[in-house]
């Protein structure tokens, strides 16, 4: 029977002595392990030279192939001549063929593990011909070569410099002879050396061979990916202990025989070719081409799906000029911010877009499935965001859809005015990798719960048999908004005014709208009359009025309250104060469910988000990761489907917001108190025109 | 029943072997060639066993293919002693002797198409730095090695309980603590253990009148850590008792075979003391970095520091319940047969 003595130098603990049938022959293979021992591995060598047909010697350090020289290990050079009889064997030939091929396997079976993430390699130069294959799938390298060999903490982030860098320090790397001491820990410890090595740890694939693996830290593969040249059951043990997410062995192990390593494959191929010539790249790609060989990838949070961690992303930027004095390399100037203002703002909004915080901890109440956020500010303030080229700013917003990718997020939603730029996300959704969402269904969702809480708080309607006993207007009926608004309302409210300025398509809502509740009795009116204004409680203005005066403050119901949902406001500010007895509400805000952790200062507290962030997280909760809310026109049935996410994974409304911030419970105390007072001697003044 | 048994011309496995002829119909001994002649000098004519000319560093273990096809096709059990016990050793020799061998033995086993049980001698050793309790099942408690010897040790019986052998087959393995003279006779043939501080004092008078000048020895380790010790006859009585028990249970069962009533480090170096005539009493010095110059100027190695310190305490409950039915094995009670020769020893060196 052919004999192979296998060493395998960096191991501690995998040696067997077996049968295996390879190519319909038996074939027996007796390995110990030696555990970096060079004289142990080297006496090994000698005491069984000849006696055997063949010597594989894995974990071992290849031959680095450079443009003009190879560089070898000493180690392996000295382990390598030490045998007379038997030849000697270390997987190089077959390394080099198959393992590129290999990962390019990897990236078409299972893309979402390694495409466009962050790759990190320990030692680039053992990977050096993968190099290429890793660049067309990776996001982007990290080759922490220097740090390898030297402990110096830095990286390469592309081929050429990492062979710029062998090549200056190949004298060195010949004499260095490959001991575990050398070896660094890869402790996250170090990551406090320098950034190079943060950069290292924050990826999201890790490759490396299996000797480096085994002789490192592997704290920082939690939840990482690992590709790993070949793999023994200990370690495999080792990992699954450590919690690694994702194993990929790129040698599968042969039937019945969990260990495997280039070494012994090419071993094997040699001991049962028909010749004894060295094995050569051809003859090696034919096997692989007949063998079917694939990468073994080994899930190990598969079972736990509900609780993995889905991440979303989501763009905020500065709501005034002074908010940039928060930053912290500002903040000294904080003082002096007011003349400065100006260019400050103009100086910011050259900058691109970064990363700003995390909120943690949301669970939704219905699967208890957890998400994260990513938030990335952009430095704009919202007249730099309305003046600037809209280009500019998709660019902006692109790149940051990119990041927030490479972060892991799978959706990314738009916030404040971000969404107003230009198109209102459709050029930022159709450029950027991931789902777009502007949040304006929940914003049109959660604003409709403000309406009806703001009524419930003013208390001058009452509600009887679940219908409230009054009249509500919607101006701008039969926007997209306006039609969801009505529908919604009709079935709530014993008489709805519906106003918009073209009458057949309001004929059209009504019979639609008295087909889901037809004891509602229904108003149409082409402008919003003076005398249909003087009896509603609840007005909901949504129009594209583009800040004109749509109707007069002075002649609205005390105690009425006025929604608006146009942007800009129907309802400006200085018309709002004339009417202390009038509430005007802008929008909801909302509170995610779970125990939030944020160290993010969005201008709101504890649970409270904006209604546009909640969405993109409901999305990421629910799993409906599309692009659901884009453009200025929303969709009632999306508006219906949010609205049905939002009770079903908790999402609630916490706040209601004016025009400037929350209001609350006081004002509206004082609302009712003004609008009781005026109640007593109101009447509906006739139309201007009448007068 | 035909047995094969290696390391016979060992300290415990010629004392093993004594007995073992009783149960077993022959034992082929696997003896090295240069061994044959000490072998034949120690077991003369006896019927029931022949020497197997073979060395277990050979991957085929017995070097006549004949007699390999004989043996393999005979042998019922195997009986797995020899191993390289130096503490100093190398970790090329011990790895050689200890992984290497056993695993041969293991493949030759998995050869045999009637073997039913295969018995292996282990060590206490393979605990290693562990502290607390070290249970008999367990194996990897991730400890660490400061000697060749116990690391290589426990690879070899890593390897025994990871085998995979074609059917089932019962699998002891008797991890012996450190081993004494002959708790009647005090009779050991070997210098090693704790016999090396005696030696020391015996061979250099000069340096024992120095020692007694003073008022404490101070001496690296700790006074309440148990001594392992187990006397070479206990040893062979508690493996034979395994070799020969017809219990069925479970295929893979690991020993602790120490004595039952066991002596801290402090009360064995002060009857060490006793026994060679050294008035002073022993100073305990904490574990630093200059415990290793202390024990090299006492002519002891270095290696052993780990067990002056251990904090290790070994589980029986195998052992007890399969093995030791009325054997004794009190400290107390065989103490002074194991210090006679010593005493003799010194005794006669005062004189010369």
């Amino acid at each position: 029977m052919k004999h192979i003595l296998s060493l395998a130098y960096a191991s501690r603990n995998t040696n067997f002595d077996k049968i295996i049938r390879f190519e319909g022959e038996d074939i027996r293979i007796t390995q110990f392990s030696t555990g970096f021992h060079f004289n142990l591995t080297k006496d090994l060598i000698k005491k069984y030279d000849g006696e055997c047909d063949l010597i594989c010697l894995s974990g071992i350090p290849h031959r680095i192939h450079l443009p003009r020289k190879d560089i070898v290990n000493p180690t392996s050079n000295k382990l390598k001549l030490s045998s007379d009889q038997t030849p000697i064997l270390d997987g190089e030939i077959l390394e080099e063929v198959y393992l590129p091929w290999m990962l390019r396997q990897v990236y078409l079976k299972e893309p979402e593990l390694i495409s466009n993430k962050k790759i990190s390699l320990y030692c680039g130069s053992q990977f050096i011909h993968c190099l290429d294959v890793i660049k067309e799938f990776a996001g982007d390298i990290r080759l922490c070569d220097p740090y390898y060999f030297f402990h110096i903490p830095t990286l390469f982030r592309n081929k050429k410099g990492l062979e710029r860098f062998l090549s200056f320090s190949s004298n060195l790397l010949k004499k260095m002879n490959f001991r575990k001491q050398n070896i660094p820990s890869f402790s996250e410890k170090d990551m406090l050396i320098g950034k190079g090595l943060r950069r290292f740890f924050s990826s999201h694939v890790f490759i490396g061979t299996n000797s480096t693996i085994s002789s490192v830290d592997l704290e920082h593969l939690r939840g990482k990916t690992l590709i790993i040249d070949f793999l023994n059951p200990l370690l495999e043990k080792k990992l699954k202990s450590f919690g690694v997410k994702n194993i990929i062995s790129c040698l599968p192990s042969l039937k019945n025989f969990p260990f495997s390593s280039f070494a012994l494959y090419e071993g094997l191929l040699q001991l049962t070719k028909n010749n004894n010539n060295p094995l050569s790249a051809s003859e090696i790609l034919s096997w692989v081409g007949d063998s079917k060989l694939g990468p073994e990838i080994k899930n190990f949070q598969k079972t736990s799906t509900p609780n993995q961690k889905e991440t979303f992303a989501f763009i905020i930027h500065p709501l005034a000029a002074k908010m940039l004095f928060k930053a912290k390399s500002l903040k000294w100037l904080k003082s002096y911010s007011k003349p400065l203002e100006r260019s400050v703002e103009n100086m910011a909004s050259n900058f691109p877009g970064f990363f700003y915080g995390k909120i943690k901890g949301i669970v939704s109440e219905k699967n208890g499935k957890e998400v994260e956020g990513i938030i990335y500010a952009v430095p704009d303030t919202p007249r730099k965001l309305l003046e600037a080229d809209t280009s500019t700013i998709y660019k902006k917003l692109v790149d940051l859809s990119y990041k927030a990718r490479e972060d892991g997020a799978n959706i990314i939603g738009l916030g404040a005015y971000t969404k107003i730029v230009g198109d209102a996300g459709v050029t930022v959704a159709r450029r950027s990798p991931i789902p777009v969402t502007t949040g304006n269904s929940l914003s049109a969702a959660s604003t409709l719960w403000a309406a009806k809480v703001a009524v419930q708080k003013i208390g001058i309607t009452q509600k009887v048999d679940g219908k409230w006993k009054g009249k509500t207007m919607v101006v701008g009926a039969t926007g997209s908004i306006g039609a969801v608004s009505a529908k919604v309302l009709a079935s709530r409210w014993e008489e709805v005014i519906l106003v918009a300025p073209r009458g057949y398509k309001l004929l059209e809502l009504k019979d639609e709208i008295e087909k889901i509740d037809p004891t509602t009795k229904i108003t149409i009116a082409t402008s919003p009359e003076a005398e249909l204004i003087g009896t509603c409680d609840l007005i909901i203005t949504t129009t594209s009025a583009q800040g004109r005066k749509i109707l007069d403050i002075e002649q609205v119901k005390p105690g009425c309250v006025i929604c608006d949902v146009s942007r800009p406001f129907d309802i400006q500010e200085e018309d709002a104060l004339k009417r202390p007895d009038v509430m005007v509400i802008a929008s909801g805000e909302v509170q995610l469910p779970g125990n939030i952790e944020s160290k993010v200062d969005l201008g709101l507290e504890g649970n409270v988000v904006y209604a546009c962030l909640a969405e993109t997280a409901l999305l990421a909760l629910n799993g409906t990761l599309e692009n659901f809310t884009l453009s200025r026109n929303i969709n009632y049935k999306k508006v219906l489907e949010i609205d049905k996410m939002a009770s079903e994974h908790g999402v609630r409304l916490s706040a209601i917001m004016g025009h400037s911030g929350f209001v609350t419970d006081q004002e509206f105390e004082l609302c009712k108190e003004h609008a009781l007072l005026n109640l007593k001697n109101w009447s509906v003044k006739e139309s201007e025109d009448n007068s | 029943m035909k047995a094969l048994l290696t390391g016979s011309t060992g300290f415990l496995g010629s004392y093993i072997l004594k007995d073992l002829i009783d149960h077993f119909d022959h034992i082929y001994l696997l003896i090295r060639k240069q061994s044959l002649q000490k072998a034949k000098n120690i077991f003369p004519n006896e019927d029931k066993i022949s020497f197997v000319v073979g060395d277990l560093l050979n991957m085929d273990v017995i070097e006549d293919a004949k007699e390999y096809q004989n043996i393999k096709e005979e042998v019922s059990s195997i009986i797995h002693i020899a191993a390289y016990y130096d503490i100093e050793g190398s970790l090329s020799e011990c790895y050689s002797h200890n992984v290497i061998g056993t695993q041969n033995l293991l493949y030759f086993a998995g050869l045999c198409p009637n073997i039913d049980s295969f018995h292996y001698i282990s060590t206490i050793a393979v605990s290693g730095s562990h502290s607390g309790t070290y249970y008999e099942s367990v194996l990897d408690e991730g400890q660490s090695f400061s000697n060749s010897y116990a690391e290589t040790k426990y690879f070899a019986e890593f390897q025994v309980q990871n085998w995979e052998f074609k059917k089932p087959i019962k699998r002891r393995i008797y991890r012996l603590g450190v081993i004494i003279g002959d708790s009647i006779s005090g009779h050991i043939p070997k210098i090693d253990g704790p016999y090396y501080f005696t030696e020391f004092l015996l061979q250099n008078k000069d340096k024992k009148d120095i020692l007694n000048s003073l008022p404490v020895i101070p001496i690296p380790y700790k006074k309440d850590s148990l001594f392992p010790i187990i006397p070479v006859d206990h040893a062979k009585y508690f493996v034979i008792q395994g070799i020969i028990s017809n219990l069925d249970d479970l295929p893979l069962k690991t020993y602790h075979v120490v004595g039952t009533n066991l002596p801290t480090i402090d009360e064995f170096i002060k009857d060490c003391f006793k026994a060679v005539g050294l008035k002073p009493n022993p100073f305990p010095l904490p574990n630093t970095k200059f415990g290793p110059h202390v024990v090299e100027l006492l002519g002891i190695p270095k290696e052993l520091l780990l067990y002056m310190y251990s904090e290790c305490i070994y589980d029986q409950k195998n052992f007890n319940r399969d093995l030791r039915g009325d054997q004794e094995s009190n400290y107390n009670t065989y103490k002074e047969n194991i210090f006679a020769p010593i005493k003799e020893k010194a005794l006669e060196g005062g004189d010369g």
